[in-house]
């Protein structure tokens, strides 16, 4: 069954989530299901988020799912942990951290507000897995003021992932602007949805550019 | 009772004579185009040393000219010191790690900040992405930076937080720096750019208040101050005046930036002696201002202002101002003759 389906035929603790989500969903965690894989969920919601994961992904699968609201306690069960703190804290993230290991996924689902999801991203997105993935999700709040976001608002994660794609690319920049930094050299990829911001690590990024083929075939130069 | 009171007045605008200023101290050019940004490749940084030689070199020794405060076009600052002909022999660290966006001295005075500091930073959110650092000189930590609550508020509007900043404690040699020339040349010229930088701050602070009340006239008082580049120790019977006119006193110095910006942007009139708190407007829409003026030229920086926010902004020179001992806590003081005869002029005028 599809994750979209599951959440389609959810009847269990509600899901709040857009359809086209689960476009990029499948897209980007499609390749944890089945796996071991530690799958940090940023905000429980009604706790049926958690429970989609878990049956998607499988029975090797480890839900952490995050909330400063401690009624949200009750969602847990033999696959879905909870625990209690505040996103944008780091010394609550890197207990996380401790107990369960480094994350292979996150996903923010969590205030949506700005400076959270800047201070989650900023601690955590260097501590996941090498080849992790970060997507954040409900980012239209990035244009909006009452989250700390606005259009061009340098606050905004949107301002911020518009930078970052300079960052990406830093290995091209010639005129000395950017240099290229951790971010350039373990991230392979950016991708932008309509309220999604994804990122992708790769512990080896092969950059090295050549021309394969018979030489003699070429005629566009 | 009404004719003594004119004639009271008649007698009174005899005795004093409030002159409009027109002369600058400096000059107030605007420029529509962007500042130049230069990128200084093998830079040499030469830490902040008050009164010495610091600032960024290029790799044959020559200062970076783009990164000089230079005040009227010509004037480098007092505490900083240019070095002769020749390179500058220091050992050095070296710095590859990152690009660093150059934004000079950071002076946490405010009418320095907003003339000096805040004017490097016209394009910071477009070219400062997430991984290059702000590069600085100063005295100040930038925790003790960020610990002014205005500066804070102002760099936080610019997504800016403490870790973006870097300054370095040794004599270093950087890749790769980018020198965006400023957007206020002190006492020469301004960029329509810093307006906009600054609109977009005041728009983002102004955004969760309720700015439809109106407030009729404000007077911005220094009588509250403890220190400051210059008073009217007299300044009181001004205060007095407008008080009794219903003008609603402000003192800036016990006001956040926020409720600063709050009180202007509501204001039709604002009444002031001049002082670094009018620099405020550039954050707000054009605004009344008819300010007391304590010599016969305007500090041009207040043009600059004005221009580029379209204020309608009006000096006067008391001609009768007397200029006292150095007091305290104060570069300059003055009395002022006929205070409230004074204030009643500037009210009149306000409300022209």
């Amino acid at each position: 069954m599809s994750l979209y389906e599951l959440f389609l035929n959810n009847t269990g603790r509600p899901i709040h989530k857009s359809g086209h989500y689960f476009f990029a969903y499948e897209r980007h965690f499609g390749k944890y299901v089945g796996q071991p894989v530690t799958f940090l969920e940023i905000g429980a919601g009604n706790g049926g988020s958690s429970q989609m994961w878990k049956r998607w992904l499988g029975p090797l699968a480890r839900i952490v799912t995050i909330d400063i609201n401690e009624v949200c306690r009750q969602y847990e069960d033999e696959q879905v942990a909870v625990r209690i703190g505040d996103q944008s804290n780091p010394q609550f993230l890197q207990t996380i951290i401790d107990e369960f290991g480094v994350p292979d996924a996150v996903l923010d689902d969590g205030s949506h507000h700005m400076q959270h999801v800047s201070e989650s991203f900023q601690f955590l997105y260097d501590r996941i897995a090498s080849n992790g993935v970060y997507m954040i999700e409900d980012m239209h709040t990035a244009y909006w003021p009452e989250y700390g976001g606005g259009r061009g608002d340098p606050r905004s994660i949107i301002e911020r992932f518009k930078g970052l794609i300079d960052d990406l690319n830093a290995d091209h920049v010639r005129d000395g602007t950017v240099t290229p930094s951790k971010f350039t050299r373990q991230t392979v990829a950016m991708t932008a949805y309509d309220s999604i911001l994804v990122f992708e690590k790769a512990p080896l990024i092969n950059k090295h550019m050549r021309m394969i083929g018979n030489e003699d075939l070429r005629v566009n130069y | 009772m009404k004719t003594c009171e004119s004639t009271t007045n008649l007698l009174s605008n005899l005795m004093i004579s409030l002159q409009r200023c027109t002369l600058l101290w400096g000059t107030a050019d605007i420029h529509d185009d962007d500042p130049q940004v230069r990128v200084v490749d093998d830079c040499v940084y030469l830490p902040y040393s008050h009164g010495s030689v610091w600032g960024l070199f290029s790799s044959d020794g020559r200062p970076v000219l783009e990164a000089i405060d230079f005040r009227e076009g010509l004037h480098v600052p007092g505490d900083q010191r240019l070095p002769g002909e020749g390179r500058i022999d220091v050992a050095v660290a070296e710095r590859s790690d990152t690009t660093y966006i150059y934004v000079g001295r950071i002076n946490f005075h405010y009418g320095h900040f907003l003339v000096n500091t805040l004017p490097r930073f016209w394009n910071i959110t477009k070219i400062k992405t997430p991984n290059t650092k702000i590069l600085y000189h100063g005295p100040m930590s930038i925790e003790q930076i960020f610990s002014t609550p205005y500066v804070k508020t102002i760099l936080s509007m610019l997504g800016l937080t403490p870790e973006d900043f870097v300054k370095f404690v040794a004599p270093t040699k950087i890749k790769h720096v980018v020198v965006p020339k400023t957007s206020f040349e002190e006492q020469r010229s301004g960029y329509s750019k810093y307006k906009s930088l600054c609109h977009d701050i005041g728009c983002r602070l102004l955004r969760n208040i309720d700015s439809s009340a109106r407030i009729g006239t404000l007077y911005y008082s220094k009588t509250r101050l403890r220190s400051a580049v210059g008073i009217i120790t007299n300044e009181i019977e001004v205060e007095e005046y407008m008080r009794e006119k219903g003008v609603r006193i402000v003192y800036p110095e016990e006001l956040s930036l926020e409720e600063q910006l709050s009180l202007m942007s509501k204001a039709e009139n604002i009444i002031a002696s001049a002082g670094s708190f009018l620099h405020t407007s550039i954050f707000c829409s054009p605004r009344n201002i008819t300010c007391l003026n304590v010599t016969e030229q305007i500090n041009s920086n207040y043009t600059i202002i004005d221009k580029l926010n379209r204020n309608a902004a009006e000096y006067y020179y008391p001609t009768a101002m007397q200029v006292l001992p150095q007091q305290d806590g104060y570069l300059t003081a003055r009395y002022l003759p006929e205070a409230r005869a004074v204030a009643e002029k500037l009210f009149e005028i306000s409300r022209s």
